[in-house]
C-alpha cells in the first residue's frame, strides 16, 4: 500500500537525499505549490537547508500528519516537546527553513518560541542571547529609548 | 525506454535514501542532543560573555567530524563568526513580534537596526493587546499613578522616571504651584493620552484647569486658561496616523453657551457661540470621528461640530427617550451611544437621523468609562464577547463606593451588578480593573506621541 503513495524527493544543501510521503511534504506550502505546478517529479534541491534541519522539519511534519486525529491538546504538548528540545542555533535554521518552505504551523511554533525567549528581556539581554551586534550610535539608541521611555525605564 | 532510465536510476537511489534516512535520523537525533548540550553551555557562556571562544573551540571539533563535505556552507561561515539573529529576514521578525506584548515590541526596537525597521509598522496586534489598560490613582500632590493591565492584573507602569520629585516639579513648572491640586479627574482618554481637569477653588473665582497627560511618556501639556467654570464636557482628537490633536469642549458663562477648540501649544481657545437653545450644561458625552466632534445631549439630541469648517449641525432633536448618562462610542464605523440608565446601546442612523436600538455587540466587548472603547473579543479574549463592562465613580472615586455593572448579551438580565460568583476569570479581572480605574487607556497601536509631537503637529 505504502508503495503506491507518491513520494517527494528532497535534497539538502549538504547533499542528503530524503524521501518523503506526499501527505507529509505538502505541509510545506512551497512544495505543495510545486506539486500542483507539476514541478516535483524530480528531486527538489533545497540550497539553504542542511540535512539535519530538513530531517527535523520532516519529523515535525510527520508528527502533524500522524497526529491529525489526536486531540488538539495532545498536538500542542507534542509541539511543545519538539520545540523545547531545540537549541537557539538550531532554532535559527529551523525558522529560516520553515519560512522558506512555508510550513505555517512550524513557523508559528518557532516564532512563538523566539518570542517567549525575548519576553521581559532588556535590549542588552536580547542582544547577548541572540548574538546581535548593537549597530546604533549612542545618540540613535538614546533617541529610541527617549521615544518610548515608558517601555525602558524600569528595565535596565 | 526513456521511462526506464529514471526508474533504474531511482531504484537504488530510493534504497539508498531509505537507508540514509534512518541513518540521518539517528545522526540528527544524536546531533540534536549534542547541540542542545552544546548550546546550553554556549548559551550560558554567551550570557557570561564567552561567545567567541566557545563557538570556535567547540564548533571546530564538531565541524571536522560532521561537516567536512561542505566547507563553504553559509552555516559554517555564520558559526565561525557566531550565529547572529540580526540578519534574519524581516518577515520572520514581524512574525515573532506578533507574539510579543506591546512593551516587548517596543523594547526590541532598541536591539538593532534590522529589528527596529521592521517593527516600525507593528503587525496586527494579538487580541489581548487591543484591550484597554486602566489608569488608576492619579494624585497630583504625590505624583502617584499606576497603569494596570487587566489581563495580567499587574501594574505595568508604576513609577515613572524620576518618580515623585519629577512629577511635582513638572506640575510646579506648568502651573506655578503643586500643593493646590486636588485629585485630577479625567474627561477623556484617546490613543494613550488623557485629558484631565483639576479645580482650583481658592481665590476670587473657581477655575478649571485642563491638561493632557500621557502615562506612556509621563509628560504633561498644560492647556490655555479658561474663564468659564465648570466645564461639563470635553474631549480631544488623536490617532495613530498623525500627532495632530484638537481639544474640544462646551462651556457656558451663565448667559451664553460656547464651543471651544484649541490644540496643544496654542495660547488661547477658539470660541464659537451656540444658538438654537443648545445648553452646554446638558451635554453628556462627546467623541471625535472622521474630522467631526459629535456631542450628545440630554434626551438624545446629537450635534456635530466640524473643526475645519468651523461649523456645527444639529443631527437629531431631543427625543422622548430618557438618557441620564449617555456615552458615545464608535463601534466599528458606527456612532453609538450607551445609555447607563438602562444599559442599552443605540446606533445612530445618519439617513433617518434617529437612534436605533442595537440588539447585539457582534462579538465585541465594550468598556465604558469617561471614554469608552469597543474592541473585538476574539481568540484568547473570546470569553468577553458581547459583554459590556461599565463602572460609575462617585465623587471621591473610591473603589469601595464604585459600582461596576456588566451586561452580557444572550443572558436574560439586561443589567446586573457585578458579583464575584459569575463570569469567567477574564471577565473577573476586567471588572476588578474597572473598579479601581480612573479611565481606560487605549494602548497606542503605532507610534507613541510625545508632548513635542502634539505641540508641533500641523
Amino acid at each position: 500500500m505504502a508503495s503506491t503513495l507518491k513520494k517527494i524527493i528532497l535534497k539538502s544543501c549538504d547533499g542528503k537525499i530524503l524521501e518523503v510521503e506526499e501527505a507529509v511534504a505538502v505541509q510545506s506550502q512551497m512544495i505543495k505549490n510545486m506539486i500542483e505546478d507539476d514541478c516535483a517529479n524530480e528531486e527538489i534541491p533545497l540550497p539553504d537547508i542542511t540535512g539535519e534541519i530538513l530531517s527535523m522539519i520532516i519529523e515535525y511534519c510527520k508528527m502533524h500528519v500522524d497526529g491529525e486525529n489526536n486531540s488538539n491538546n495532545e498536538l500542542i504538548a507534542r509541539d511543545a516537546d519538539f520545540i523545547t528540545r531545540v537549541d537557539l542555533n538550531t532554532l535559527y535554521y529551523l525558522i529560516v527553513a520553515a519560512n522558506f518552505l512555508n510550513v505555517k504551523s512550524l513557523l508559528d511554533l518557532t516564532c512563538q518560541r523566539v518570542a517567549d525567549i525575548i519576553k521581559g528581556k532588556s535590549p542588552e539581554e536580547i542582544r547577548l542571547t541572540f548574538n546581535i551586534k548593537n549597530d546604533f550610535t549612542p545618540e540613535e539608541e538614546e533617541e529610541i529609548r527617549k521615544k518610548n521611555a515608558w517601555a525602558f525605564d524600569y528595565k535596565d | 525506454m526513456t521511462s526506464d532510465c529514471p526508474l533504474k536510476h531511482r531504484r537504488p537511489l530510493i534504497n539508498e535514501t531509505r537507508h540514509h534516512r534512518i541513518h540521518t535520523t539517528r545522526v540528527s537525533s544524536t546531533a540534536t542532543v549534542v547541540s542542545i548540550a552544546n548550546s546550553t553551555t554556549a548559551a550560558s557562556s554567551a550570557r557570561l560573555g564567552f561567545v567567541k571562544e566557545m563557538t570556535t573551540s567547540d564548533g571546530r571539533t564538531k565541524r571536522s567530524e560532521n561537516f567536512t563535505e561542505r566547507p563553504n556552507s553559509k552555516r559554517l561561515q555564520l558559526e565561525k563568526q557566531g550565529l547572529s539573529w540580526s540578519d534574519i529576514h524581516c518577515d520572520i521578525v514581524e512574525c515573532i513580534i506578533r507574539y510579543l506584548c506591546l512593551e516587548d515590541r517596543i523594547r526590541i526596537r532598541a536591539v538593532c537596526k534590522a529589528w527596529s525597521v521592521s517593527s516600525r509598522h507593528i503587525p496586527a496586534i494579538a487580541a489581548a493587546d487591543k484591550f484597554p489598560w486602566a489608569l488608576k490613582e492619579f494624585y497630583w500632590q504625590y505624583g502617584d499613578f499606576r497603569l494596570l493591565d487587566p489581563f495580567s492584573g499587574e501594574y505595568v507602569r508604576e513609577k515613572i522616571v524620576g518618580g515623585k520629585e519629577c512629577m511635582v516639579s513638572c506640575v510646579e513648572k506648568l502651573f506655578g504651584r503643586s500643593s493646590t491640586f486636588f485629585r485630577a479627574t479625567p474627561y477623556a482618554s484617546v490613543y494613550g493620552w488623557v485629558l484631565f481637569r483639576s479645580y482650583l477653588d481658592f481665590g476670587p473665582l473657581p477655575q478649571t484647569l485642563l491638561f493632557l497627560y500621557s502615562p506612556f511618556t509621563s509628560e504633561v501639556i498644560k492647556l490655555p486658561e479658561l474663564k468659564e467654570h465648570p466645564i461639563p464636557m470635553a474631549t480631544f482628537s488623536l490617532n495613530a496616523t498623525s500627532p495632530k490633536c484638537v481639544v474640544f469642549l462646551l462651556a457656558s458663562d451663565g448667559h451664553k453657551n460656547y464651543v471651544k477648540f484649541c490644540s496643544p501649544g496654542d495660547i488661547s481657545w477658539k470660541s464659537f457661540e451656540l444658538h438654537s437653545g443648545i445648553k452646554a450644561s446638558h451635554a453628556l458625552s462627546a467623541i471625535y470621528a472622521n474630522g467631526v466632534f459629535y456631542c450628545f445631549f440630554h434626551h438624545g439630541q446629537l450635534v456635530a461640530f466640524n473643526v475645519e469648517l468651523e461649523e456645527w449641525t444639529i443631527l437629531s432633536d431631543p427625543s422622548g427617550s430618557l438618557f441620564v448618562r449617555g456615552n458615545l462610542v464608535m463601534i466599528d464605523a458606527d456612532l453609538c451611544v450607551f445609555n447607563q440608565y438602562d444599559f442599552k446601546l443605540f446606533k445612530f442612523d445618519f439617513l433617518e437621523k434617529h437612534w436605533v436600538y442595537k440588539k447585539d455587540l457582534n462579538k465585541h466587548a465594550l468598556f465604558v468609562g469617561c471614554s469608552s472603547f469597543c474592541v473585538p473579543a476574539v481568540g484568547e479574549t473570546s470569553d468577553l464577547a458581547d459583554t459590556i463592562v461599565s463602572y460609575e465613580k462617585n465623587v471621591y472615586g473610591d473603589p469601595l463606593f464604585t459600582d461596576c455593572h456588566i451586561r452580557c448579551y444572550g443572558s436574560r438580565s439586561s443589567k446586573r451588578k457585578w458579583s464575584q460568583k459569575n463570569g469567567s476569570s477574564l471577565l473577573r479581572k476586567c471588572v476588578e480593573t474597572a473598579l479601581y480605574a480612573l479611565t481606560w487607556i487605549q494602548l497606542p497601536s503605532g507610534p507613541i506621541w510625545r508632548a513635542d509631537d502634539l505641540i508641533n503637529a500641523v
